[in-house]
């Protein structure tokens, strides 16, 4: 269970909100004698989490609360990688990269996603402590720099 | 006992003392008694006061009579020889005069010349030491005048030259600014149409590309590494 759905937890976003779900299913655990936790789970889970969940807890010896306390571990304790990308990228888009970083890293890794329109193209890397910059910023400054000179010549003339 | 002996010679003493003093008093009093005695005869023989007048005034004529008699001789003395050296003094005086007449005049003639010569070779000398004093003023005020213009000429002259080198560094370095806002906007200029040029299909693919390239090297490590972290 906690494969599935940690694989569908792409993004610092869905992490985020996912774990704010998980708090609220655990505090309505023991509201009206366990009676609310059921409606509570139809009305503040998103869907592809619901059937998940519900399998999980209908299981003979299922622990809700050590369930969910491990789920929120886990999903706590997923790695991210840090993008840097000059543009808003749609959910297919963003399916893509996080398909080809699992690929590259492992399948319970998430994306922080950052928009710097300064990059003007490519993509700046922050992952284990190390930072790589694979945008056009840096090959542009250092272009532009080359041809200062005669641009300002140009200028001039 | 010696107390009582020196009491008792004491006691003596005043007592000796005290003898004395009335021995000395009763002759006083015996000696004024004689005088009374005498005057008092002197006074009843009967002598006449105008007699004593007349015998005194007597007496006051005779020295009034003398005392003029001298002053008289005294005065006639003095008189003449008065006269006597009036004279002389007259004289002495006259001549002392002409002399000091004399040699003031001389003195007068030869100041007098004097003054002359000096007067008449005043302006020469004063001509001579005024021209060379008029000539070592000019030299002197030509000099610092040209001092001060030169002065002046290099004040100004500096004072142009850092005025022009200040005006030169702030043209340099407006332009340098003016040049670098120009990069500046290019730049921005140039990322703004890079960035709007690149489509949405552009930007996934560059970023895919990119991410190929990030794993190519290595930057997430290589798949089996990092399953076996997991």
């Amino acid at each position: 269970m906690f494969d599935q759905i940690l694989s569908k937890i792409r993004t610092v976003d869905d992490q985020e909100k996912i774990l704010e779900e998980i708090d609220v299913l655990l505090s309505s655990l023991y509201q009206d004698k366990g009676l609310g936790f059921e409606s509570t789970l139809k009305t503040s889970a998103r869907a592809w989490l619901y059937p998940l969940l519900r399998e999980e807890f209908s299981k003979e010896g299922a622990n809700r609360r050590n369930l969910l306390l491990n789920l929120k571990q886990k999903i706590e304790g997923l790695s991210k990688v840090y993008i840097t990308l000059a543009f808003e990228p749609s959910e297919d888009a963003l399916n893509r990269f996080g398909g080809v970083i699992r690929t590259s890293v492992r399948e319970d890794v998430i994306i922080s996603v950052a928009y710097d329109p300064h990059l003007i193209g490519g993509v700046q890397i922050i992952y284990n402590g190390e930072f790589r910059d694979f945008s056009f910023k840096r090959i542009f400054e250092k272009e532009f720099e080359n041809t200062r000179e005669q641009i300002l010549k140009s200028i001039k003339n | 006992m010696i107390i009582e002996q020196t009491s008792f010679y004491i006691i003596i003493l005043i007592a000796i003392a005290l003898i004395i003093l009335l021995i000395g008093v009763v002759l006083a009093y015996l000696r004024m008694v004689g005088k009374y005695l005498d005057l008092k005869e002197v006074g009843t023989e009967g002598v006449d006061p105008q007699t004593i007048i007349r015998q005194a005034q007597e007496k006051a004529q005779r020295i009034l009579e003398n005392a003029q008699y001298d002053a008289r001789e005294t005065i006639s003395k003095a008189g003449n020889f008065l006269d006597i050296n009036q004279n002389l003094v007259a004289k002495e005086l006259q001549r002392a005069s002409q002399i000091y007449a004399k040699k003031y005049e001389q003195i007068l003639l030869v100041t007098q010349d004097n003054i002359i010569k000096t007067i008449q070779t005043i302006p020469e000398d004063s001509k001579k030491v005024l021209l060379s004093e008029i000539s070592a003023i000019r030299t002197l005020l030509s000099g610092q005048v040209q001092k001060a213009a030169d002065e002046a000429k290099n004040l100004v002259t500096d004072a142009y030259k850092k005025a022009e080198m200040e005006v030169e560094n702030y043209k340099n370095v407006r332009m340098r600014e003016i040049d670098e806002s120009i990069v500046m906007i290019l730049k921005e200029v140039a990322r703004k149409v890079l960035a709007k040029e690149i489509s949405q299909e552009e930007h996934e693919k560059l970023v895919l590309k990119a991410l190929e390239e990030a794993k190519r090297q290595g930057v997430f490590g290589t798949n089996t590494e990092n399953k076996k972290q997991n």
